[in-house]
Protein backbone atom coordinates (compact mmCIF):
# COMPACT_ATOMS: atom_id res chain seq x y z
CA UNK A 1 0.00 0.00 0.00
CA UNK A 2 3.12 2.62 0.06
CA UNK A 3 2.86 5.30 -1.77
CA UNK A 4 -1.02 5.13 -2.26
CA UNK A 5 -2.40 8.66 -1.43
CA UNK A 6 -6.11 9.59 -2.31
CA UNK A 7 -6.81 13.40 -1.45
CA UNK A 8 -10.88 14.07 -0.53
CA UNK A 9 -12.82 17.18 -1.80
CA UNK A 10 -12.44 18.87 1.66
CA UNK A 11 -8.67 19.07 1.48
CA UNK A 12 -7.22 16.24 3.36
CA UNK A 13 -5.14 13.35 2.28
CA UNK A 14 -5.08 9.76 3.41
CA UNK A 15 -2.68 7.50 2.80
CA UNK A 16 -5.01 3.98 4.03
CA UNK A 17 -7.57 3.04 1.74
CA UNK A 18 -9.95 2.11 4.66
CA UNK A 19 -9.86 5.37 6.13
CA UNK A 20 -10.57 7.19 2.89
CA UNK A 21 -13.60 5.11 2.38
CA UNK A 22 -14.49 6.01 6.30
CA UNK A 23 -13.95 9.84 5.75
CA UNK A 24 -15.70 9.84 2.35
CA UNK A 25 -19.24 8.53 4.31
CA UNK A 26 -19.28 11.17 6.59
CA UNK A 27 -17.36 13.87 4.54
CA UNK A 28 -20.02 16.52 4.30
CA UNK A 29 -18.82 18.68 1.34
CA UNK A 30 -17.96 15.17 -0.93
CA UNK A 31 -22.07 14.55 -0.55
CA UNK A 32 -23.49 18.26 -1.20
CA UNK A 33 -21.63 17.86 -4.03
CA UNK A 34 -22.82 15.05 -5.37
CA UNK A 35 -26.41 15.85 -4.60
CA UNK A 36 -25.95 18.62 -6.33
CA UNK A 37 -24.45 17.75 -9.20
CA UNK A 38 -27.09 15.36 -9.52
CA UNK A 39 -29.78 18.10 -9.06
CA UNK A 40 -27.48 20.09 -11.22
CA UNK A 41 -28.05 17.10 -14.08
CA UNK A 42 -31.46 16.81 -13.60
CA UNK A 43 -32.07 20.26 -14.66
CA UNK A 44 -29.77 20.05 -17.70
CA UNK A 45 -31.82 17.04 -18.59
CA UNK A 46 -34.90 18.50 -18.28
CA UNK A 47 -33.79 22.23 -20.23
CA UNK A 48 -32.56 19.42 -22.52
CA UNK A 49 -35.82 17.43 -22.92
CA UNK A 50 -37.96 20.94 -22.88
CA UNK A 51 -35.89 21.71 -25.58
CA UNK A 52 -36.53 18.92 -27.80
CA UNK A 53 -40.21 18.68 -27.20
CA UNK A 54 -39.82 22.53 -28.97
CA UNK A 55 -37.73 22.11 -31.41
CA UNK A 56 -37.26 19.14 -33.23
CA UNK A 57 -34.25 19.20 -34.76
CA UNK A 58 -31.01 16.92 -34.60
CA UNK A 59 -28.32 19.33 -34.05
CA UNK A 60 -29.49 20.01 -30.21
CA UNK A 61 -27.40 16.84 -28.83
CA UNK A 62 -24.48 18.46 -30.05
CA UNK A 63 -24.24 21.57 -28.05
CA UNK A 64 -25.92 20.42 -25.06
CA UNK A 65 -24.63 18.73 -22.01
CA UNK A 66 -24.66 15.10 -21.20
CA UNK A 67 -25.42 13.97 -18.39
CA UNK A 68 -23.67 10.94 -18.35
CA UNK A 69 -20.66 12.95 -18.11
CA UNK A 70 -21.36 14.18 -14.99
CA UNK A 71 -22.64 11.23 -12.71
CA UNK A 72 -19.63 9.44 -14.37
CA UNK A 73 -17.35 12.14 -12.90
CA UNK A 74 -19.09 12.53 -10.00
CA UNK A 75 -18.69 8.79 -9.48
CA UNK A 76 -15.32 8.18 -9.65
CA UNK A 77 -14.74 11.32 -7.17
CA UNK A 78 -12.48 13.01 -9.98
CA UNK A 79 -12.35 16.73 -10.14
CA UNK A 80 -15.20 17.88 -12.62
CA UNK A 81 -14.14 19.16 -16.43
CA UNK A 82 -14.09 22.71 -16.51
CA UNK A 83 -15.77 22.42 -19.59
CA UNK A 84 -19.23 21.18 -18.41
CA UNK A 85 -19.88 24.68 -16.49
CA UNK A 86 -20.82 28.31 -17.51
CA UNK A 87 -17.94 29.36 -14.88
CA UNK A 88 -14.66 30.00 -17.55
CA UNK A 89 -14.58 33.55 -16.59
CA UNK A 90 -11.08 33.80 -14.50
CA UNK A 91 -8.18 31.69 -14.81
CA UNK A 92 -8.23 27.86 -14.21
CA UNK A 93 -8.77 27.42 -10.49
CA UNK A 94 -7.13 24.80 -8.41
CA UNK A 95 -9.13 21.73 -7.80
CA UNK A 96 -10.27 22.27 -4.42
CA UNK A 97 -11.11 25.94 -4.86
CA UNK A 98 -12.98 25.28 -8.07
CA UNK A 99 -15.49 22.47 -6.47
CA UNK A 100 -16.50 24.73 -3.84
CA UNK A 101 -16.93 27.24 -6.29
CA UNK A 102 -18.67 25.48 -8.58
CA UNK A 103 -21.19 23.73 -5.57
CA UNK A 104 -22.58 26.61 -4.72
CA UNK A 105 -23.73 28.02 -7.70
CA UNK A 106 -24.74 24.47 -8.39
CA UNK A 107 -26.67 25.13 -4.57
CA UNK A 108 -28.13 28.16 -6.07
CA UNK A 109 -29.39 26.30 -9.11
CA UNK A 110 -30.94 23.80 -7.04
CA UNK A 111 -32.77 26.46 -5.04
CA UNK A 112 -34.19 28.04 -8.03
CA UNK A 113 -35.13 24.42 -9.82
CA UNK A 114 -37.22 23.40 -6.99
CA UNK A 115 -38.96 26.71 -5.30
CA UNK A 116 -38.98 28.84 -8.30
CA UNK A 117 -40.12 26.91 -11.41
CA UNK A 118 -43.87 27.58 -10.73
CA UNK A 119 -44.03 30.87 -8.42
CA UNK A 120 -41.57 32.73 -9.50
CA UNK A 121 -41.91 35.20 -6.26
CA UNK A 122 -41.22 33.11 -3.55
CA UNK A 123 -40.16 35.52 -0.70
CA UNK A 124 -37.42 34.71 2.11
CA UNK A 125 -40.14 34.32 4.39
CA UNK A 126 -42.09 31.76 2.98
CA UNK A 127 -38.48 29.98 1.84
CA UNK A 128 -37.90 30.06 5.90
CA UNK A 129 -41.12 28.24 7.28
CA UNK A 130 -40.41 24.05 7.07
CA UNK A 131 -40.78 22.58 4.19
CA UNK A 132 -43.95 20.62 5.83
CA UNK A 133 -45.98 24.13 6.30
CA UNK A 134 -44.93 24.97 2.81
CA UNK A 135 -46.43 22.23 0.80
CA UNK A 136 -49.72 23.07 -0.43
CA UNK A 137 -52.97 20.30 0.89
CA UNK A 138 -55.85 19.29 -0.27
CA UNK A 139 -58.66 20.37 1.21
CA UNK A 140 -61.79 18.75 1.45
CA UNK A 141 -60.29 15.48 1.50
CA UNK A 142 -62.99 12.41 1.62
CA UNK A 143 -62.26 9.75 4.04
CA UNK A 144 -61.68 6.16 2.77
CA UNK A 145 -64.57 4.44 2.06
CA UNK A 146 -64.75 2.42 4.95
CA UNK A 147 -64.26 5.10 7.45
CA UNK A 148 -66.96 7.08 5.77
CA UNK A 149 -70.61 6.71 7.63
CA UNK A 150 -73.76 7.54 5.61
CA UNK A 151 -76.61 8.46 7.24
CA UNK A 152 -80.15 6.63 6.19
CA UNK A 153 -82.39 8.46 4.52
CA UNK A 154 -86.46 7.58 3.43
CA UNK A 155 -87.29 6.39 -0.39
CA UNK A 156 -87.14 8.82 -2.70
CA UNK A 157 -90.06 10.91 -2.48
CA UNK A 158 -92.56 10.06 -5.12
CA UNK A 159 -93.92 13.03 -7.54
CA UNK A 160 -96.56 14.55 -7.25
CA UNK A 161 -100.00 13.28 -7.58
CA UNK A 162 -101.33 13.85 -11.18
CA UNK A 163 -104.92 16.32 -10.39
CA UNK A 164 -107.66 13.76 -11.17
CA UNK A 165 -109.57 14.31 -13.98
CA UNK A 166 -113.21 13.59 -12.82
CA UNK A 167 -114.61 15.90 -10.23
CA UNK A 168 -117.35 14.72 -9.22
CA UNK A 169 -118.53 15.87 -5.89
CA UNK A 170 -119.17 13.18 -3.10
CA UNK A 171 -122.75 13.84 -1.10
CA UNK A 172 -121.18 12.65 2.37
CA UNK A 173 -119.45 15.62 3.84
CA UNK A 174 -115.90 16.46 2.80
CA UNK A 175 -113.95 15.78 0.27
CA UNK A 176 -110.94 13.44 0.29
CA UNK A 177 -108.28 13.15 -2.07
CA UNK A 178 -109.09 9.44 -2.28
CA UNK A 179 -112.70 9.43 -2.92
CA UNK A 180 -112.29 11.72 -5.99
CA UNK A 181 -109.11 9.96 -7.28
CA UNK A 182 -109.88 6.50 -6.81
CA UNK A 183 -112.92 5.25 -8.80
CA UNK A 184 -112.77 1.38 -9.45
CA UNK A 185 -109.31 1.16 -11.34
CA UNK A 186 -109.80 -1.17 -14.01
CA UNK A 187 -106.66 -3.22 -14.69
CA UNK A 188 -105.90 -1.96 -18.41
CA UNK A 189 -105.63 1.82 -16.20
CA UNK A 190 -102.23 0.05 -14.51
CA UNK A 191 -99.17 0.68 -15.85
CA UNK A 192 -95.66 -0.04 -14.17
CA UNK A 193 -94.54 3.10 -12.77
CA UNK A 194 -91.07 4.02 -11.18
CA UNK A 195 -89.95 6.69 -8.89
CA UNK A 196 -86.80 8.25 -8.74
CA UNK A 197 -83.05 6.64 -7.41
CA UNK A 198 -81.94 7.74 -4.16
CA UNK A 199 -78.22 8.28 -2.62
CA UNK A 200 -77.97 4.09 -2.36
CA UNK A 201 -79.45 3.30 -5.73
CA UNK A 202 -82.84 1.91 -4.15
CA UNK A 203 -85.91 3.19 -6.55
CA UNK A 204 -89.58 1.91 -5.76
CA UNK A 205 -91.84 -0.03 -8.86
CA UNK A 206 -95.48 0.27 -8.38
CA UNK A 207 -98.61 -1.44 -10.72
CA UNK A 208 -101.22 0.95 -10.54
CA UNK A 209 -102.53 3.63 -12.33
CA UNK A 210 -101.05 6.46 -10.32
CA UNK A 211 -98.73 7.07 -7.29
CA UNK A 212 -100.30 6.43 -3.65
CA UNK A 213 -101.69 9.99 -2.69
CA UNK A 214 -100.87 8.56 0.91
CA UNK A 215 -96.56 7.97 0.81
CA UNK A 216 -95.85 7.44 4.45
CA UNK A 217 -92.06 8.18 3.30
CA UNK A 218 -93.08 11.66 3.58
CA UNK A 219 -93.44 11.48 7.07
CA UNK A 220 -90.62 10.38 7.78
CA UNK A 221 -87.73 12.16 9.95
CA UNK A 222 -84.23 11.99 10.85
CA UNK A 223 -85.56 10.32 14.13
CA UNK A 224 -87.52 7.01 12.96
CA UNK A 225 -84.03 7.04 11.26
CA UNK A 226 -81.34 6.81 13.37
CA UNK A 227 -81.71 5.67 17.21
CA UNK A 228 -80.81 8.57 19.32
CA UNK A 229 -77.66 7.99 21.45
CA UNK A 230 -78.57 10.00 24.22
CA UNK A 231 -82.60 10.74 25.23
CA UNK A 232 -83.60 13.54 26.68
CA UNK A 233 -83.48 12.90 31.07
CA UNK A 234 -87.03 11.56 31.65
CA UNK A 235 -88.72 11.51 34.72
CA UNK A 236 -92.01 10.42 33.85
CA UNK A 237 -94.99 10.24 35.41
CA UNK A 238 -93.08 12.71 37.26
CA UNK A 239 -93.49 16.43 36.10
CA UNK A 240 -89.96 17.79 36.63
CA UNK A 241 -86.63 16.96 38.48
CA UNK A 242 -88.25 18.35 42.43
CA UNK A 243 -91.02 16.22 42.28
CA UNK A 244 -89.03 13.45 41.16
CA UNK A 245 -86.81 13.49 43.61
CA UNK A 246 -88.91 13.67 46.66
CA UNK A 247 -90.88 11.02 45.28
CA UNK A 248 -88.22 9.04 45.03
CA UNK A 249 -87.38 9.75 48.73
CA UNK A 250 -90.68 8.78 49.96
CA UNK A 251 -90.69 5.03 47.74
CA UNK A 252 -87.13 4.41 48.51
CA UNK A 253 -85.94 5.99 51.69
CA UNK A 254 -87.47 2.99 53.99
CA UNK A 255 -89.86 1.61 55.80
CA UNK A 256 -89.18 4.19 58.96
CA UNK A 257 -88.14 7.41 59.65
CA UNK A 258 -84.49 7.37 59.87
CA UNK A 259 -81.81 10.01 60.57
CA UNK A 260 -79.69 9.23 57.26
CA UNK A 261 -83.22 9.57 55.67
CA UNK A 262 -84.55 13.05 57.17
CA UNK A 263 -80.92 14.05 56.33
CA UNK A 264 -81.54 13.02 52.98
CA UNK A 265 -84.59 14.84 52.72
CA UNK A 266 -82.42 18.02 53.94
CA UNK A 267 -80.24 17.40 51.30
CA UNK A 268 -82.84 17.23 48.50
CA UNK A 269 -85.00 20.40 50.06
CA UNK A 270 -82.13 22.67 50.41
CA UNK A 271 -80.31 21.71 47.39
CA UNK A 272 -80.52 25.36 44.98
CA UNK A 273 -82.17 24.13 41.86
CA UNK A 274 -84.90 22.66 44.41
CA UNK A 275 -88.13 24.67 43.48
CA UNK A 276 -90.96 24.14 45.89
CA UNK A 277 -93.62 25.74 43.50
CA UNK A 278 -92.63 22.96 41.59
CA UNK A 279 -93.81 20.02 44.07
CA UNK A 280 -96.63 22.09 45.82
CA UNK A 281 -99.61 21.74 42.89
CA UNK A 282 -98.78 17.80 42.08
CA UNK A 283 -101.30 15.46 42.08
CA UNK A 284 -99.23 12.70 43.79
CA UNK A 285 -102.13 9.94 44.06
CA UNK A 286 -102.68 10.12 40.05
CA UNK A 287 -98.53 9.83 39.76
CA UNK A 288 -98.42 7.20 42.56
CA UNK A 289 -101.44 5.30 40.55
CA UNK A 290 -99.39 5.64 37.22
CA UNK A 291 -96.11 4.59 38.99
CA UNK A 292 -98.20 1.21 39.84
CA UNK A 293 -98.42 0.53 36.40
CA UNK A 294 -102.25 2.01 36.04
CA UNK A 295 -103.08 3.56 32.62
CA UNK A 296 -103.13 7.76 33.32
CA UNK A 297 -106.87 7.91 32.03
CA UNK A 298 -107.66 6.18 35.16
CA UNK A 299 -109.95 3.30 34.09
CA UNK A 300 -107.92 1.04 35.03
CA UNK A 301 -108.34 -1.22 32.34
CA UNK A 302 -105.80 -3.99 33.14
CA UNK A 303 -106.17 -4.02 36.90
CA UNK A 304 -110.38 -4.52 36.18
CA UNK A 305 -109.37 -7.90 34.24
CA UNK A 306 -106.75 -9.05 36.75
CA UNK A 307 -109.11 -8.76 39.54
CA UNK A 308 -111.94 -10.76 37.65
CA UNK A 309 -114.31 -7.93 37.77
CA UNK A 310 -116.76 -8.38 34.35
CA UNK A 311 -118.24 -4.69 35.24
CA UNK A 312 -117.23 -2.90 32.21
CA UNK A 313 -116.17 -5.54 29.28
CA UNK A 314 -117.49 -3.07 26.43
CA UNK A 315 -114.50 -0.30 27.78
CA UNK A 316 -111.89 -2.85 28.14
CA UNK A 317 -112.16 -4.63 24.78
CA UNK A 318 -111.61 -7.28 27.07
CA UNK A 319 -113.78 -10.22 26.48
CA UNK A 320 -114.34 -13.86 28.30
CA UNK A 321 -115.72 -16.45 25.68
CA UNK A 322 -116.00 -20.19 27.04
CA UNK A 323 -113.66 -22.75 24.96
CA UNK A 324 -115.98 -25.78 23.98
CA UNK A 325 -114.17 -28.49 22.02
CA UNK A 326 -115.87 -31.84 20.75
CA UNK A 327 -113.91 -34.70 22.32
CA UNK A 328 -114.96 -38.41 20.79
CA UNK A 329 -114.99 -41.25 22.61
CA UNK A 330 -114.76 -44.84 20.77
CA UNK A 331 -117.82 -46.97 20.73
CA UNK A 332 -116.63 -49.79 23.22
CA UNK A 333 -117.11 -46.68 25.84
CA UNK A 334 -120.13 -46.33 27.80
CA UNK A 335 -121.23 -43.08 26.15
CA UNK A 336 -119.98 -43.78 22.54
CA UNK A 337 -119.87 -40.53 20.05
CA UNK A 338 -118.60 -36.76 20.25
CA UNK A 339 -119.10 -34.66 23.30
CA UNK A 340 -118.99 -31.03 23.81
CA UNK A 341 -116.81 -30.02 27.12
CA UNK A 342 -116.26 -27.03 28.18
CA UNK A 343 -112.06 -26.42 28.61
CA UNK A 344 -111.59 -23.27 30.06
CA UNK A 345 -111.98 -19.68 29.61
CA UNK A 346 -110.43 -17.75 26.74
CA UNK A 347 -109.41 -13.86 27.43
CA UNK A 348 -109.27 -12.10 24.07
CA UNK A 349 -110.24 -8.65 22.26
CA UNK A 350 -112.35 -8.38 19.66
CA UNK A 351 -109.82 -8.08 16.29
CA UNK A 352 -111.89 -5.46 14.76
CA UNK A 353 -112.04 -3.65 17.54
CA UNK A 354 -108.03 -3.92 18.23
CA UNK A 355 -107.33 -3.27 14.24
CA UNK A 356 -109.62 -0.24 13.90
CA UNK A 357 -108.07 1.65 16.58
CA UNK A 358 -104.56 0.84 16.03
CA UNK A 359 -104.72 1.89 12.81
CA UNK A 360 -107.24 5.52 13.53
CA UNK A 361 -104.42 6.52 15.68
CA UNK A 362 -102.67 9.09 13.91
CA UNK A 363 -98.99 8.27 15.34
CA UNK A 364 -99.79 5.18 13.52
CA UNK A 365 -101.80 6.03 10.59
CA UNK A 366 -99.26 8.81 9.18
CA UNK A 367 -97.15 5.55 8.72
CA UNK A 368 -99.22 3.44 7.11
CA UNK A 369 -98.20 1.63 3.35
CA UNK A 370 -101.54 1.22 1.54
CA UNK A 371 -100.01 0.04 -1.62
CA UNK A 372 -97.33 -2.42 -2.19
CA UNK A 373 -94.40 -1.90 -3.70
CA UNK A 374 -91.34 -3.37 -5.25
CA UNK A 375 -88.25 -1.92 -4.61
CA UNK A 376 -85.70 -2.30 -6.40
CA UNK A 377 -81.63 -1.46 -6.15
CA UNK A 378 -79.82 -0.45 -9.20
CA UNK A 379 -76.15 1.00 -7.92
CA UNK A 380 -75.75 2.26 -11.47
CA UNK A 381 -77.40 3.42 -14.67
CA UNK A 382 -75.94 0.15 -16.61
CA UNK A 383 -76.37 -2.27 -13.66
CA UNK A 384 -79.49 -4.59 -13.78
CA UNK A 385 -81.91 -3.78 -10.95
CA UNK A 386 -81.73 -6.04 -8.27
CA UNK A 387 -85.43 -6.52 -5.84
CA UNK A 388 -84.84 -5.64 -2.48
CA UNK A 389 -86.91 -7.66 0.03
CA UNK A 390 -87.56 -6.87 3.55
CA UNK A 391 -90.73 -5.58 4.22
CA UNK A 392 -94.39 -7.50 4.01
CA UNK A 393 -95.68 -4.12 1.93
CA UNK A 394 -92.98 -4.95 -0.39
CA UNK A 395 -93.18 -8.58 -0.63
CA UNK A 396 -94.86 -11.29 -3.33
CA UNK A 397 -97.42 -12.32 -1.37
CA UNK A 398 -98.97 -8.77 -0.54
CA UNK A 399 -98.53 -7.73 -3.69
CA UNK A 400 -100.67 -11.28 -5.02
CA UNK A 401 -103.23 -10.58 -2.22
CA UNK A 402 -103.47 -6.84 -3.73
CA UNK A 403 -104.21 -7.32 -7.21
CA UNK A 404 -106.57 -9.98 -6.29
CA UNK A 405 -108.49 -7.74 -4.41
CA UNK A 406 -108.43 -4.80 -7.08
CA UNK A 407 -109.62 -7.34 -9.40
CA UNK A 408 -112.61 -8.44 -7.36
CA UNK A 409 -115.66 -6.82 -8.07
CA UNK A 410 -115.81 -3.75 -5.66
CA UNK A 411 -118.56 -3.58 -2.81
CA UNK A 412 -121.99 -2.45 -4.42
CA UNK A 413 -122.01 1.60 -4.01
CA UNK A 414 -118.77 2.00 -2.48
CA UNK A 415 -116.04 3.28 -4.41
CA UNK A 416 -113.52 3.89 -1.50
CA UNK A 417 -110.36 2.58 -2.68
CA UNK A 418 -109.41 -0.88 -1.29
CA UNK A 419 -106.52 -1.79 0.80
CA UNK A 420 -104.91 -4.85 2.05
CA UNK A 421 -104.28 -4.66 5.81
CA UNK A 422 -101.69 -7.41 6.56
CA UNK A 423 -102.09 -9.00 9.75
CA UNK A 424 -99.52 -10.87 11.38
CA UNK A 425 -99.67 -12.72 14.65
CA UNK A 426 -97.76 -13.67 16.78
CA UNK A 427 -97.41 -15.94 20.19
CA UNK A 428 -95.47 -17.06 22.42
CA UNK A 429 -95.72 -19.04 25.83
CA UNK A 430 -93.63 -17.38 28.52
CA UNK A 431 -93.70 -19.03 32.23
CA UNK A 432 -94.09 -16.44 34.49
CA UNK A 433 -92.67 -17.21 37.71
CA UNK A 434 -89.20 -19.50 38.33
CA UNK A 435 -90.71 -21.85 40.78
CA UNK A 436 -94.29 -22.60 39.89
CA UNK A 437 -95.74 -23.95 36.79
CA UNK A 438 -97.74 -20.22 36.66
CA UNK A 439 -97.50 -19.82 32.52
CA UNK A 440 -99.04 -17.34 30.29
CA UNK A 441 -99.63 -18.02 26.45
CA UNK A 442 -100.06 -14.64 24.87
CA UNK A 443 -101.07 -13.91 21.57
CA UNK A 444 -100.24 -10.40 19.86
CA UNK A 445 -101.21 -8.90 16.44
CA UNK A 446 -99.18 -6.71 14.23
CA UNK A 447 -99.76 -4.77 11.44
CA UNK A 448 -97.75 -5.36 8.38
CA UNK A 449 -98.57 -1.83 6.63
CA UNK A 450 -96.05 -0.25 9.36
CA UNK A 451 -92.45 -0.49 8.57
CA UNK A 452 -90.28 -3.42 10.33
CA UNK A 453 -87.98 -0.34 11.83
CA UNK A 454 -91.01 0.92 13.39
CA UNK A 455 -93.13 -2.64 14.08
CA UNK A 456 -89.56 -3.83 15.79
CA UNK A 457 -89.37 -0.95 18.39
CA UNK A 458 -90.47 -1.56 21.55
CA UNK A 459 -91.21 2.30 22.02
CA UNK A 460 -93.96 2.62 18.93
CA UNK A 461 -95.62 -0.29 20.64
CA UNK A 462 -96.69 -2.14 17.81
CA UNK A 463 -97.86 -5.60 18.68
CA UNK A 464 -101.29 -5.20 20.38
CA UNK A 465 -102.06 -8.47 23.18
CA UNK A 466 -105.08 -10.23 20.89
CA UNK A 467 -105.73 -12.87 23.68
CA UNK A 468 -104.15 -15.06 26.63
CA UNK A 469 -104.57 -18.53 25.16
CA UNK A 470 -105.09 -21.29 27.11
CA UNK A 471 -104.14 -25.03 27.28
CA UNK A 472 -105.72 -27.82 28.11
CA UNK A 473 -105.01 -28.57 31.43
CA UNK A 474 -104.16 -32.16 32.96
CA UNK A 475 -106.89 -32.03 35.07
CA UNK A 476 -109.38 -31.76 32.19
CA UNK A 477 -107.59 -34.29 29.91
CA UNK A 478 -107.23 -36.97 32.87
CA UNK A 479 -111.20 -37.04 33.05
CA UNK A 480 -111.48 -38.72 29.81
CA UNK A 481 -108.40 -41.39 30.46
CA UNK B 1 -104.05 -35.57 24.90
CA UNK B 2 -102.66 -34.64 21.64
CA UNK B 3 -106.28 -34.28 20.53
CA UNK B 4 -107.27 -32.29 23.24
CA UNK B 5 -104.95 -29.32 22.72
CA UNK B 6 -104.82 -29.77 19.11
CA UNK B 7 -109.00 -29.07 19.21
CA UNK B 8 -108.20 -26.27 22.60
CA UNK B 9 -106.06 -24.37 19.89
CA UNK B 10 -108.46 -24.60 17.20
CA UNK B 11 -111.17 -23.43 19.09
CA UNK B 12 -109.43 -20.56 20.59
CA UNK B 13 -108.11 -19.39 16.95
CA UNK B 14 -112.21 -19.99 15.78
CA UNK B 15 -112.94 -17.18 18.67
CA UNK B 16 -110.52 -14.79 17.96
CA UNK B 17 -111.57 -15.12 14.48
CA UNK B 18 -114.93 -14.19 15.17
CA UNK B 19 -117.96 -13.59 12.34
CA UNK B 20 -117.26 -9.98 12.40
CA UNK B 21 -113.97 -10.57 11.58
CA UNK B 22 -115.10 -12.92 8.70
CA UNK B 23 -117.44 -10.15 7.34
CA UNK B 24 -114.33 -7.77 7.36
CA UNK B 25 -112.63 -10.55 5.73
CA UNK B 26 -115.00 -10.58 2.91
CA UNK B 27 -116.61 -7.56 2.30
CA UNK B 28 -114.03 -4.96 4.19
CA UNK B 29 -114.29 -2.32 6.78
CA UNK B 30 -114.23 0.94 6.48
CA UNK B 31 -111.69 2.91 8.32
CA UNK B 32 -112.05 6.62 8.55
CA UNK B 33 -109.12 8.60 9.48
CA UNK B 34 -108.41 11.96 11.21
CA UNK B 35 -107.94 13.94 7.68
CA UNK B 36 -111.31 12.36 6.68
CA UNK B 37 -109.71 10.41 4.40
CA UNK B 38 -111.66 7.02 4.15
CA UNK B 39 -110.41 3.71 3.27
CA UNK B 40 -111.88 0.10 2.49
CA UNK B 41 -109.47 -2.17 4.34
CA UNK B 42 -109.52 -5.76 3.69
CA UNK B 43 -107.40 -7.99 6.55
CA UNK B 44 -105.50 -10.32 5.34
CA UNK B 45 -103.16 -13.02 7.63
CA UNK B 46 -99.79 -12.99 6.63
CA UNK B 47 -97.57 -14.41 8.79
CA UNK B 48 -97.48 -16.32 12.43
CA UNK B 49 -95.27 -16.25 14.27
CA UNK B 50 -95.24 -19.35 17.30
CA UNK B 51 -93.04 -21.82 18.79
CA UNK B 52 -93.13 -25.48 18.00
CA UNK B 53 -95.62 -27.08 21.03
CA UNK B 54 -92.97 -28.03 23.25
CA UNK B 55 -93.39 -31.67 24.71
Amino acid sequence: MEGWSQSCLCGRIFTQTYAYTNHSRNCKKTKTRLSSALEKAKERYHANKRRKTEVTTQSEVTGSFRMEEVVQTEATGSPLPTATFPLNDGPPPNTTHQVGYSARILRSALFKFLFCQDENSMDNETLRQPLAERRTRREHRQLPKRYRDMLPEPLPALPPPSLPEDTQTDSNGPQSPSQQSQAPVSLADRQVLKSGRDRFGLYRQYFAASFPDHDPGERITRNDLVESPNPSLSVHPYPNLSSFLIGEWYWNGGEKKSQASFEQLIKIVGHPEFRPEDVAGNNWRLIDGQLSGERSDGLNKEDDWEDEQVSRPELEGWIKTPIKIKVPFHKRMKHPGQKEFNAGILHHRKLISVIRERITRPSVYTHLHFEPYELFWQPNVAAEPIRVHGELYTSEAFIEAHNSLQEQAPEPGCNLPRVVLGLMFASDGTQLTSFSTAKLWPAYLAIGNESKYRRSKPSSQAFEHIAYLETASENFVLKFI
Amino acid sequence: MTHCHREMYHAQWSIILDDEFLEAYGHGMVVEFCDNNRYRFYPRIFTHSADYKEK
